[in-house]
């Protein structure tokens, strides 16, 4: 037996580490980037309003919605694009962060309707693929 | 008178003539022995004197030699020494059957000694190998799926991530459930081989080593008795197992 010892003690530390295989991906829904994430609303609107640039005579009018993405929901610090769906003329774009380095984004719109609630579909992207998609809305006044 | 005189003069020249032609046929020759093995070989001169001489010097004539030594066979033979010459004697004593059967016995021994401690030995260490080799694999398989989690947490790319969980993750899954198959098996296998081959060391272990009884000696010292001054002692063997 006392030979035996050293023989199985090998064996017996590699069976005590053993390892066990828990993951259940479908427990995986905690990062914001997947498109099967169930966390809270990455989203939320700020406000909306009308924009006018240019000078006279080229003056452009626009409504602004304006945006932020609560980024203290990603699980690492990552940099990400945002991909705009229109719901009233289901137009989409994809927007990049303004200013840079920051998590409050802008959609423009040239025609709007003051009173009429706007709808955005709204997701985080990158590598040309999209998360899961929430819908904000906001009401020119 | 003066008759008988002469008469008993010539008996003694006739007697002394006898004699000095007696002396002259009983003149001394040497044996000079060349015995395998050269170190160790007694023997036993005409049935009477046990000896352990290189040469012996002798009287004329027949003489029997009863030689013997350690691990071999008795020999019997007769020498005619001659005087005044000098005979080499080459002789090469064989081997006891007693000792060919025992050195029979110790090699086979030592044969199933190393069959059942170095055979064994050699697959528990093969199937030790390969219970390392399948624990490191079980090991890169479960560090694997601890990469994906870790790659979860990390990534920014919605398609990487669907990617990850849908195909990644269960392929990653399956490679480490049969990578910890493999592992229990080859532990299994491992441990049964180690068990199997502590049993085959204590078993061989245990097994009675043959021992040697030189018979050929004990003939041999029963062939002598020895006089010393209070009479006379009977030469014994004492037979010493060799290990």
């Amino acid at each position: 037996m006392k030979r035996l010892l050293p023989l199985l003690l090998p064996v017996l530390l590699a069976f005590s580490g053993c390892y066990k295989d828990d993951l259940d991906v479908s427990t995986w829904t905690n990062n914001p980037f997947d498109r099967d994430y169930t966390g809270p609303n990455v989203f939320s609107m700020d406000t909306t309003f009308i924009e006018i640039i240019g000078t006279p005579p080229n003056v452009i009018t626009r409504q602004v919605m304006q945006f932020t993405v609560n980024s203290s929901l990603f699980l690492a610090p990552n940099a990400y694009q945002v991909r705009v769906k229109d719901l009233e003329n289901d137009q989409i774009v994809l927007l990049s962060q303004f200013p840079v380095g920051s998590d409050v984004w802008r959609y423009t719109k040239l025609e709007f309707t003051f009173g009429q609630e706007l709808c955005l579909e709204v997701r985080l992207s990158n590598n040309f693929s999209d998360g899961r998609p929430e819908t904000i809305c906001a009401t020119l006044q | 008178m003066m008759n008988g005189t002469c008469r008993m003069i010539l008996l003694l020249a006739w007697a002394h003539a006898l004699m000095g032609t007696c002396a002259h046929g009983q003149g001394t020759g040497t044996l000079r022995f060349l015995v395998e093995p050269g170190d160790s070989y007694q023997f036993v001169l005409d049935g009477k004197y046990r000896m352990q001489e290189r040469e012996v010097k002798l009287m004329e004539g027949p003489h029997t030699f009863t030689f013997w030594a350690p691990t071999r066979s008795i020999v019997d033979t007769v020498l005619r020494v001659q005087a005044g010459t000098t005979k080499d004697v080459i002789l090469r004593l064989p081997y006891s059957p007693e000792y060919v059967a025992y050195q029979r016995e110790l090699s086979q021994l030592k044969k199933e000694q190393w069959l059942g401690r170095v055979l064994p030995c050699a697959v528990t260490l093969g199937t030790g190998i390969w219970a390392v080799s399948s624990f490191v694999n079980y090991k890169d398989a479960h560090d694997q799926l601890e990469a994906d989690e870790a790659l979860y947490t990390s990534s920014a790319s919605p398609n990487g991530l669907q990617q990850l969980k849908e195909v990644d993750v269960p392929v990653h899954q399956e490679e480490f459930a049969q990578a910890r198959t493999n592992f229990y098996i080859s532990g299994g296998v491992f441990l049964a081989s180690a068990a199997f081959t502590t049993w085959s060391i204590i078993k061989a272990s245990k097994k009675p080593l043959p021992t040697f009884e030189d018979k050929e000696k004990v003939k041999f010292d029963g062939l002598v008795w020895v006089p010393d001054r209070r009479g006379g002692t009977w030469a014994m063997g004492l037979t010493i197992p060799i290990r």
